[in-house]
């Protein structure tokens, strides 16, 4: 669609010019979350300040599933049914409006004037109604969701509001048909609808009478194109008798000298009501700039050193020798059959569509798709996500800000605030230099000694491939259908000749850490985000299988206490509660009392020593070339920040286990072996 | 991570225990996220209990693992039933918000029944296995819930026949289900090795059966 439709089109000049406001109102008979996901209908919305929504069809905290553009928000005011508490609805609302905003405007809701199916909220001091009136002669039950009438507390409230002398703005689709009739006080209207005036329509413009109120819509002297049709019933015969003015602007008669322009648009492919659009001056002395479009950040790709070890050149040589599946290699997409334009219309004529093609269109494929990936889980939930998990807008923070919350948290705390003892600390660090670089298998753990197997390799292909799909990769960009499709002797040599060399490739060394806001925590307070590290997957791979090595030791000596079961596989997660649950049954009937303590460690696993680990580990012999190789790995690993395309210097974690290691639990169960645990 | 004691005076002592032992491990014990709570009768006079001289706060109702217990009433997993279905309802809105985007009754029964499955019947068997049914009407709302979803699923009224839901939709009703997650758990106990602290339980369990105690077991018997 061609935005200059949308009245005098908010250009660069109105973004400019101080004290202009566009509002733009729009009856979308429930499509608002579909037309959302369309590009075209996005730029309508940003391009005006202010959107009221009628009919929306929203539930409350539906609007979470929304695609709002960035730098918009939204309030909802959806319908509230009055057993929602006790039955929760499970078909979708009726009705609503909506009002979607422009991030820095200082709109403030006023629920005292909100009510059934209207809202109100007031902007430099200018009250503006977003109102939904349910034609009269509806057959639906409206005391299960009003206690009033909608139109009488409609009324009563813009009363009220005018009760304070306030300058009000009113949008309604009030389902009701004034013809030309004006109010006494207001200018005269010439409106193409020529039809009978509707009772409510009557009322409508007493209303306006009462309330000094002018109607826009048709009026003499305001400039615009606003005396057309605002409701097509039946838009695709063009058939004038279906057509009608229902949808109106009301303004203040203070207020009408600051109208810039005033239009009804006309039909459009969206919805069978045709969108007003309001541009006036407004008071404000900080008027908002609609400059939307923050340019993207250039990504810097990440640069490695020359790589020209030989770990590295088996690296690439796996790589190279791996065959990868070709993508669309084998299941080629038919294009969809081609339809008419004039099928297409019988088809929506058939549907009763009233020309509302383009949200049809939008819902017939979103269902489409819905229906073909149903066959798959993976891509099932990755579209479902995409829909209604609408991407968190970030914040303003910064990679350098990350920067600075993340090094402090992946580094040991400040011994003094922390009250280790120094001495402590300075004997473990004397322990762990005493170990040598190079340790022997303990007796009690032979297997330690080994180096991985071809058996090994086909564990891990066989755990990669229950894995779900979609996995994120490293720098190094290896992913796992890559391990997948490596040759196993390949990669067996590479992760033996990684341990006998106590080496690693240049690529498996730095690891690149995002930021991910916490759920339900505002995003601009960086404390907020998570350390999300993106290891190499190969890397990964290694440490996997290191950590089956570990884990069967520890299983077979019964190092790791029978409490700590969180890790172990073949448990069960509720293992805890039902133990716990038995201790008070037990001192229940005892008729003892039960005290108990749920105890938090701060950052137990970003926080860990690793001088603690590894003379933890050297004591209970668990020792050899795995041992030697972690350890070369946590002194060598480093990290680097990507934020917003910005990438941070990097910097080393001298505490915590690595962050989304498969090692990284056990190496976090090892730090909680009691004293007694041999 | 729990501590547990018979007495204030040893729960007190593991505390100070598990502390001296955080500092010699390099790891920080946080007094203000930490919580107490006393099952039975409330002594008349309690001090407060504390790590490195900071109060750890009572309370009445601590989520472990994801099941929320309650000290406070006779049936302590009261709590959790209304804290999952609560869960449950906020993800039907979850469920069939996908309406939005597809239009009203347009889902088909096979996407919605696999949505059913990840967003709502998992909250509505949540710990079903550790808290079998003892209270016919937390177990209602439990099933009042499942049957609108599956009548919503089928498209169908929600004055329609029961039966054919369960039949259609392969869907178990909620009292059978939860019983069979009971009996599930029950084998996976039986199996495991004597020095395991679930099977060591459940010997206890059976210990208190035994003696006319409430117990899991005791739970078990009344579910079934």
């Amino acid at each position: 669609m061609n935005l200059s439709i949308f009245g005098p089109p908010i250009t660069a000049q109105a973004a400019n010019a101080v004290h202009e406001i566009s509002i733009l109102s729009w009856n979308l008979d429930g499509s608002l979350a579909a037309c959302l996901l369309n590009e075209r209908f996005q730029e309508i919305i940003v391009a005006h300040h202010i959107i009221l929504i009628q009919e929306t069809h929203l539930a409350h905290g539906q609007e979470g599933f929304l695609h709002i553009p960035e730098g918009c928000s939204m309030l909802s005011h959806p319908r509230h049914y009055k057993d929602d508490d006790d039955h929760p609805r499970l078909s979708l609302n009726w009705g609503g409006v909506a009002v979607i905003f422009r991030d820095h405007l200082n709109i403030s809701l006023l629920k005292d004037l909100c009510g059934p199916d209207f809202m109100a909220f007031s902007y430099a001091n200018i009250l503006v109604f977003n109102a939904y009136v349910i034609p009269h002669n509806t057959m639906t039950d409206i005391s299960l969701w009003s206690e009033e009438d909608p139109w009488e507390s409609l009324q009563d409230r813009l009363a009220h509001a005018l009760g304070g002398n306030a300058e009000i703005i009113v949008f309604v689709d009030a389902n009701a048909r004034t013809g030309s009739l004006s109010p006494r006080e207001g200018p005269p209207r010439d409106s193409i609808d020529v039809g009978v005036p509707t009772k409510r329509g009557r009322e409508l413009v007493n209303v306006c009478d009462q309330l000094q109120l002018a109607i826009l819509n048709g009026a003499e002297n305001t400039p615009g194109t606003h005396s057309g049709w605002t409701s097509f019933q039946s838009a695709m015969n063009k058939e004038t008798q279906h057509c009608s003015v229902i949808d109106y602007c009301l303004a203040s008669q203070t207020l009408l000298p600051s109208v810039i322009s005033f239009d009804v648009i006309g039909r459009t492919e969206w919805s069978d009501h045709s969108p007003l659009s309001l541009l006036f001056q407004c008071p404000e002395p900080h008027p908002p700039s609609l400059s939307h479009h923050t340019p993207l950040p250039i990504r810097i790709p990440f640069k490695f050193p020359p790589l020209c070890s030989r770990l590295d050149k088996m690296v690439e040589s796996l790589v190279d020798n791996a065959k990868l599946p070709v993508e669309g290699a084998t299941a080629i997409e038919q294009p969809p059959a081609k339809v008419s334009r004039g099928d297409r219309r019988a088809t929506f004529m058939q549907q009763n569509n009233r020309g509302r093609w383009s949200k049809r269109k939008t819902k017939d494929t979103l269902l489409t798709r819905l229906e073909k990936n149903a066959d798959d889980p993976a891509d099932f939930w990755k579209f479902h996500k995409r829909l209604t998990k609408p991407c968190t807008h970030k914040g303003d923070v910064t990679a350098s800000d990350l920067f600075s919350v993340f090094v402090p948290r992946m580094n040991p705390p400040d011994p003094e605030s922390s009250g280790f003892d120094p001495a402590k600390l300075a004997e473990e660090e004397r322990k762990v230099s005493s170990i040598p670089d190079v340790t022997e298998p303990s007796e009690a753990f032979p297997e330690l000694g080994k180096l991985f197997t071809i058996e090994d390799v086909a564990e891990l292909k066989g755990h990669l491939s229950d894995k779900a799909r979609a996995t994120a990769t490293g720098l190094d960009r290896t992913s796992r259908d890559l391990i997948l499709a490596a040759n196993d002797d390949e990669l067996r040599k590479l992760l033996n000749e990684c341990l006998l060399s106590r080496d690693a490739p240049g690529t498996w060394l730095t690891t690149l850490v995002v930021g991910v806001p916490k759920r339900g925590k505002t995003v601009k307070d960086v404390k907020n985000y998570r350390t999300i590290a993106l290891e190499s997957c190969l890397l990964k791979a290694m440490t996997y299988l290191i950590h089956r090595k570990f884990l069967q030791a520890t299983e077979l000596a019964g190092i790791v206490p029978p409490s700590q079961n969180g890790f172990k596989p073949k448990c069960c997660t509720n293992d805890n509660p039902f133990i716990l649950r038995t201790l008070i049954d037990q001192a229940t009937a005892q008729g003892q009392t039960l005290y108990t303590a749920f105890v938090d460690i701060s950052n137990a696993f970003p926080s860990t020593n690793h001088s603690s680990l590894w003379n933890k580990l050297y004591a209970a012999g668990l020792t050899g070339h795995y041992f030697d190789w972690l350890q070369m790995l946590y002194t060598r690993m480093s990290y680097i920040i990507s934020h917003d395309g910005e990438l941070s210097d990097k910097f080393r974690s001298l505490a915590g286990v690595l962050i989304g290691d498969p090692l990284s639990r056990l190496c976090g169960i090892f730090i909680f072996l009691p004293f007694d645990w041999r | 991570m729990v501590i547990i004691s018979t007495s204030p005076e040893g729960l007190q002592r593991h505390l100070d225990t598990l502390f001296a032992w955080c500092q010699n491990n390099f790891l920080i014990l946080n007094a203000a996220k930490s919580w107490v709570m006393i099952f039975g009768p409330i002594p008349p006079s309690l001090n407060p209990f504390s790590i490195n001289s900071q109060s750890i706060p009572f309370t009445d109702t601590f989520k472990y693992v994801r099941v929320t217990f309650q000290s406070t009433a006779k049936d302590y997993f009261t709590t959790h039933y209304a804290e999952k279905i609560s869960a449950a309802r906020r993800n039907v809105g979850v469920l069939f918000c996908l309406e939005l985007y597809v239009g009203r009754n347009r889902i088909p029964p096979q996407v919605t029944r696999t949505l059913y499955c990840a967003l709502v019947d998992c909250h509505l068997i949540h710990a079903a296995d550790i808290a079998p049914d003892i209270s016919a009407q937390l177990l209602m709302k439990h099933s009042d819930l499942q049957k609108r979803c599956l009548q919503k699923i089928l498209l169908v009224s929600k004055h329609s026949v029961i039966a054919p839901l369960y039949t259609e939709s392969g869907i178990m009703p909620m009292a059978p289900r939860h019983v069979l997650l009971a009996l599930r758990y029950l084998l996976y106990l039986i199996h495991l090795p004597n020095k395991n602290y679930s099977f060591m339980a459940l010997q206890q369990s059976e210990n208190l059966r035994n003696a006319d105690s409430p117990s899991w077991l005791t739970d078990l018997d009344f579910a079934l």
